[in-house]
C-alpha cells in the first residue's frame, strides 16, 4: 500500500535523476538495490513520465534560478558551463529550502570542481567574494551585532589618556579577504552583465561587513591597515596597535613616527564605525 | 478573529522584494499585500523590521511554501513556530500554504508536489491542519496547487479531494483560479464544472496569476499577465463566495511595470464589483470606493 514510503521515493525520484532513471528504465530487481519496495515501484511506473520529467525540470529550473540569484557574478563568469556544473551539482546534492544555502552548497561544489587554471582566471576569486558574503549575510546571530555596545570612537581616541585602558575586540559580522584582483574595481563592471576582457592579477585585501540593516559594506585595506586589522587581537590596548601594526609590517622605527601613529588611531576610529571592531575600556 | 469576523480586503498584490519601491510609492492602489512567510523564517534580522513596517502601511496576509501539509509523517512543530512569529510581526490577518508537500522523509523538494487524492491523504492533511490550528493562532487556509502529474492511489478526482479536506479540516480555502485554469487544460476537464464541484462557500482568499506552457503542460510560473479564461472563472464564480475576503495577483518574473498590474488589479476589481456582493456592509467594504 503506497503511502509513507511512497512519498519518499516520489521526493527523491523528482529530484535525483539517476534514480529516477534507475528505477524507471531498469528492470524491476533494481528495486530492491534502490530500497524501494516493489508495489511502490510499480506506483512509480504508473506516473506519466512526460509528465514527471517536465517536473523535474521545473525543480532544476527553480534551483538553477536560487544559485544565479544567490551567485550572480559567479553565474555570470561561468557562461555557457554553468548548465553542465550546476547539472551536475545537483547530481550529488538535494535541493535546499533556502537560497543561500543552496548557493553556498553550490559554492563548495564548485570550489571543488574547478581547476588549477580556472577561466576566468580571477573567477575564484569572485566567488571567494560572493559565497563569503553570503555567509556573512545569512550567518547573523541576533542583529548583526546592531545590539553590541559600541562606544563613539572619535569621543575614545579624542586624547591620548585612556588609550592604554581601551581595548579594541572585533565584532562578528566582518570578514577580511585576500583576494588576487581588485576586486572593487571589478564588481561593478561585471554588474553591467559582461566580464571586462582583461583583469590585471593585484593582491586586494577586502574587509567586507555587514550593517544591522542587512546591507554589505566594502573596505579595501592597504597593507598598514591589514597589519592594524590583524594587530586587533581583543588583549591589546589601543596604545600598543601602532607599535605591534610597524611589528607586523617589519618596520619597528614606525611605532615612534607621531604621523603613522596618527593614522593609525584614525584607522581604528574607521574600523569602529563600520562595526568591524568595538573599542571598549578596560 | 474568526474567519466570518474579518474584514474585507480588497485586491492585492503579493509582495516582492524587487518591486518594494514601486509598492509603496502606489500604496493608495493596493488594498493589502501577500508576505511569503518564508521570505521572513531563518532570515536576516533587518526583514522581521520590513515586515513590521509593512504591517504599518498595508492590511497583510502570509502565505508559506514550505509547510507540506500534505506529508503523511506530519507537520514540524518548529517550522510552525517560526510561522507564529512572522505573523506575529506582519500582524497577518490570516495565514496560508499549499495542499501539497514540498519534503518527505527529510528531503526537500523546493517545488510545490502534488499528493495522493485518496482518504487516507485526507486522513493526514487533517491531522497536520490540526498541529498548526494548535500553533499558528489565525485562520489558515490552503492554496490547491497546479498538479502536473497525479500521484497514486487516487480513489478520488481533485473536486472530490478538494471537498473532502475542506468539509473535514479546521481550514479554509485559498482557491487559485490560474492552477484550476491550468489543471482542466492539463487534465482535460471543465474548469466551470471543476468549479460548480468544490466548496465555494468555504473560499476566503482568490489567487489570479498568468504561466508558461512546456511541452504541451501550462505551468504556474507567474511569469505572464493573467490569463483571459481566468477572468472568466472568477466572473463565473465570484457570486457564489460569501466569505471572500481578498484577491492577491501573484507575479515572481518578468514582472512589468507597475500599470499593468494596476490595470489586472482594477480589471479584478470590476468584476468583483459587478459580481460579488459582501454578504455584509462593514466599514472595511464602505472604504472601498470601487465595491
Amino acid at each position: 500500500m503506497p503511502g509513507d514510503a511512497f512519498q519518499d521515493l516520489i521526493a527523491r525520484a523528482v529530484t535525483d535523476a539517476e534514480l529516477r532513471r534507475q528505477a524507471l528504465d531498469g528492470p524491476p530487481p533494481v528495486w530492491e538495490d534502490l530500497g524501494i519496495d516493489p508495489l511502490d515501484g510499480e506506483s512509480l511506473r504508473s506516473i506519466d513520465r512526460h509528465r514527471l520529467e517536465i517536473f523535474s525540470r521545473a525543480i532544476l529550473s527553480n534551483r538553477f534560478g536560487r544559485i544565479a540569484e544567490s551567485l550572480p557574478r559567479t553565474t555570470l563568469l561561468l557562461g555557457g558551463r554553468a548548465p553542465e556544473l550546476f547539472e551536475e551539482f545537483c547530481r550529488s546534492h538535494p535541493p535546499e529550502n533556502k537560497i543561500h544555502r543552496e548557493g553556498l552548497a553550490f559554492a563548495t561544489f564548485l570550489n571543488r570542481s574547478l581547476d588549477d587554471r580556472p577561466e576566468p582566471w580571477y573567477l575564484p576569486d569572485v566567488l571567494a567574494y560572493e559565497a563569503h558574503l553570503l555567509d556573512l549575510r545569512f550567518h547573523f546571530d541576533g542583529d548583526y551585532g546592531a545590539g553590541e555596545a559600541v562606544a563613539d570612537p572619535q569621543e575614545l581616541l579624542a586624547d591620548d589618556g585612556p588609550l592604554d585602558r581601551l581595548v579594541p575586540r572585533k565584532l562578528r559580522h566582518h570578514r577580511l579577504l585576500e583576494l588576487g584582483c581588485d576586486i572593487e574595481a571589478l564588481l561593478p563592471i561585471l554588474d553591467q552583465g559582461v566580464p571586462p576582457a582583461v583583469v590585471e592579477p593585484e593582491t586586494c585585501f577586502l574587509l567586507a561587513h555587514i550593517e544591522p540593516r542587512g546591507t554589505c559594506g566594502r573596505l579595501v585595506l592597504s597593507s598598514p591597515l591589514v597589519g592594524l586589522y590583524l594587530a586587533v587581537d581583543g588583549e591589546a590596548a589601543a596604545a600598543a596597535l601602532p607599535g605591534n601594526t610597524a611589528a607586523w609590517l617589519g618596520a619597528p622605527e614606525l611605532a615612534n613616527e607621531a604621523e603613522f601613529r596618527t593614522s593609525c588611531l584614525a584607522a581604528l576610529g574607521e574600523l569602529a564605525s563600520r562595526r568591524v571592531v568595538a573599542l571598549e575600556r578596560g | 478573529m474568526t474567519v466570518d469576523e474579518l474584514p474585507f480586503l480588497g485586491v492585492g498584490l503579493a509582495y516582492r522584494f524587487e518591486i518594494r519601491e514601486e509598492i509603496l510609492a502606489n500604496s493608495d492602489r493596493f488594498d493589502f499585500l501577500e508576505l511569503i512567510t518564508d521570505h521572513y523564517i531563518d532570515m536576516p534580522p533587518h526583514r522581521q523590521e520590513e515586515a513590521r513596517e509593512l504591517a504599518g502601511l498595508f492590511p497583510l496576509v502570509i502565505h508559506g511554501v514550505d509547510l507540506s501539509i500534505g506529508t503523511h509523517r506530519g507537520v514540524q512543530r518548529e517550522y510552525l513556530a517560526k510561522v507564529r512569529q512572522v505573523r506575529e510581526w506582519s500582524s497577518a490577518l490570516w495565514a496560508s500554504d499549499h495542499l501539497c508537500m514540498t519534503q518527505a522523509h527529510g528531503r526537500n523538494i523546493s517545488q510545490l508536489t502534488p499528493i495522493s487524492f485518496d482518504p487516507r491523504t485526507v486522513e493526514a492533511v487533517r491531522r497536520n491542519v490540526e498541529t498548526v490550528r494548535e500553533v499558528v493562532d489565525c485562520p489558515f487556509l490552503l492554496e490547491n496547487i497546479s498538479y502536473y502529474f497525479q500521484v497514486p492511489p487516487c480513489s478520488m478526482t481533485e473536486a472530490e479531494f478538494l471537498r473532502e479536506v475542506f468539509t473535514r479540516c479546521d481550514c479554509w480555502l485559498l482557491l487559485d483560479l490560474t492552477n484550476v485554469y491550468n489543471n482542466a487544460r492539463n487534465n482535460g476537464y471543465d474548469a466551470f464544472d471543476f468549479l460548480d464541484h468544490i466548496p465555494l462557500d468555504r473560499v476566503v482568499q482568490l489567487h489570479l496569476a498568468g504561466g508558461e506552457e512546456e511541452g504541451g503542460i501550462l505551468l504556474d510560473t507567474h511569469s505572464r499577465p493573467i490569463h483571459p479564461e481566468v477572468f472568466e472563472l472568477l466572473r463565473y464564480s465570484a457570486g457564489r463566495m460569501p466569505r471572500l475576503k481578498g484577491a492577491i495577483i501573484e507575479r515572481d518574473q518578468a514582472i512589468p511595470p507597475t500599470p499593468e498590474l494596476l490595470d489586472e488589479m482594477d480589471r479584478i476589481r470590476e468584476i468583483l464589483a459587478a459580481e460579488w456582493a459582501p454578504p455584509h456592509r462593514s466599514a472595511t467594504t464602505s472604504q472601498l470606493s470601487w465595491l
